[in-house]
């Protein structure tokens, strides 16, 4: 019976649209490029806060695999280029851990921004289901790392008691990253 | 013990029996700009899910639930933790905003009244006996943890269950808060390791109340 009903909420499942499969496949891309950001960054960093990273690092890479199996052919496997492209400066200029870890949590406050906005377009189950709960352990890395940069609490709630659901041009870390600006690939 | 099971069994594997004065919820329910109006249509499909309308009335309710129990900490002598009690004063009013912003939702369907008053069943079943028999800053501690390690996950669940992109994203746009209230209570409280706070790469997304918690 148990065996039937898997079947039945499979049958039942309506089959992802084509804006969402495209959106797993830009989440995969952005996922991919934080932890090419992450291994850049974990250079600046020392002792305990180098395994956290290193955590989250796998965290971002599992992400990428679960938006990739929901992508239907559209991820490409590799960072996203421009967001790669766009942060590479900002990486060589860190100087010391703390402005690592800042750089880290402000990466992670963007993340989460990016999925509260892309829920308000999604409506394929698997997918919005996927981002749901993805966005708050993005939203939980931003905090512990925030905590070891001893941020004062407008640092660690950048946006106030709410999450931001907005995107931009990715120079402004109260929003997420616009798809239309962040192509894959 | 798994925290969410606690919350499933009752408190007194916690921290034991004990009280919480009357609640004081926010009556303003003042609607956040931008919050879309709720549906009273089934979130699921097959039609066995909550609703949406009970959805955000539990959460509401939820919020509701933790301003109380916030003002109880407040109210304590017991704390010492500058942590913890740094974290308190924010974490209330960020719970208060929250409850306004869902009772923009709520309101909106119509004859719906806004929600003030704490989850009966968890203030009733779990959070007023835990605080009554709180004994330490510990106690305390390990509760307030639990609670919003609970209310994110119930976003989480929530978020999922719901039938709208909008309503979907207003409700991550505050769960992703409260993710990060339990991350900062588990690191700087709690002291947990991170095995602890991330068991998973992902968030947990099954409904981590007792079964009569919903507010229909």
């Amino acid at each position: 019976m148990a065996r039937l009903e898997v079947i039945r909420s499979w049958l039942q499942t309506p089959a992802p649209v084509a804006f969402d499969t495209d959106y797993a496949a830009f989440a995969e891309s952005l996922e991919l490029a934080m932890v090419e950001l992450y291994n850049d960054s974990l250079l600046k960093l020392t002792g305990q806060n180098v395994a956290t990273a290193a955590r989250f690092r796998d965290h971002h890479r599992a992400h990428a695999q679960a938006y990739a199996s929901l992508a239907v052919g559209k991820a490409k496997g590799v960072p996203n280029n421009t967001l790669v492209f766009m942060k590479t400066p900002a990486v060589q200029a860190l100087t010391d851990e703390s402005s690592a870890l800042s750089f880290l949590v402000a990466l992670e406050n963007q993340m989460a921004e990016t999925y509260a906005y892309g829920l308000s377009l999604l409506t394929s189950p698997d997918v919005y289901r996927r981002v749901v709960t993805t966005l708050p352990v993005e939203s939980e890395h931003a905090a512990v790392l925030g905590t070891e940069a001893e941020l004062d609490a407008q640092g660690l709630f950048i946006t106030g008691p709410f999450e931001n659901a907005s995107v931009g041009d990715g120079s402004d870390p109260r929003r997420g990253f616009d798809m239309a600006v962040f192509p894959v690939g | 013990m798994d925290r969410r099971r606690f919350l499933q069994l009752g408190t007194a594997a916690v921290v034991g029996t004990a009280v919480l004065g009357a609640c004081t919820g926010d009556k303003s329910g003042k609607p956040r700009p931008g919050l879309p109006p709720t549906t009273t249509s089934p979130s699921n499909p097959i039609g066995a899910g909550p609703t949406d309308l009970t959805l955000a009335k539990t959460a509401a309710s939820l919020e509701a639930m933790l301003m109380d129990a916030y003002k109880r900490l407040m109210a304590s002598r017991i704390v010492t933790s500058s942590a913890l009690l740094a974290y308190t004063n924010l974490f209330f009013d960020h719970h208060t905003q929250h409850l306004a912003a869902l009772n923009g939702i709520i309101t909106t369907t119509s004859g719906q009244a806004a929600v003030s008053e704490p989850n009966p069943v968890m203030q009733n079943q779990i959070v007023r006996p835990a605080l009554d028999a709180a004994q330490n800053q510990d106690d305390f501690a390990h509760l307030f943890f639990t609670l919003e390690d609970a209310i994110a996950q119930t976003y989480v669940y929530a978020s999922t269950a719901m039938s709208q992109p909008e309503l979907r994203s207003s409700m991550m746009t505050i769960g992703g808060i409260e993710a990060r209230h339990r991350a900062l209570l588990a690191v700087e409280v709690e002291q947990l390791g991170l095995d602890d706070l991330f068991p998973s790469a992902f968030a947990r997304a099954d409904d981590p109340l007792p079964p009569d918690a919903l507010l229909t």
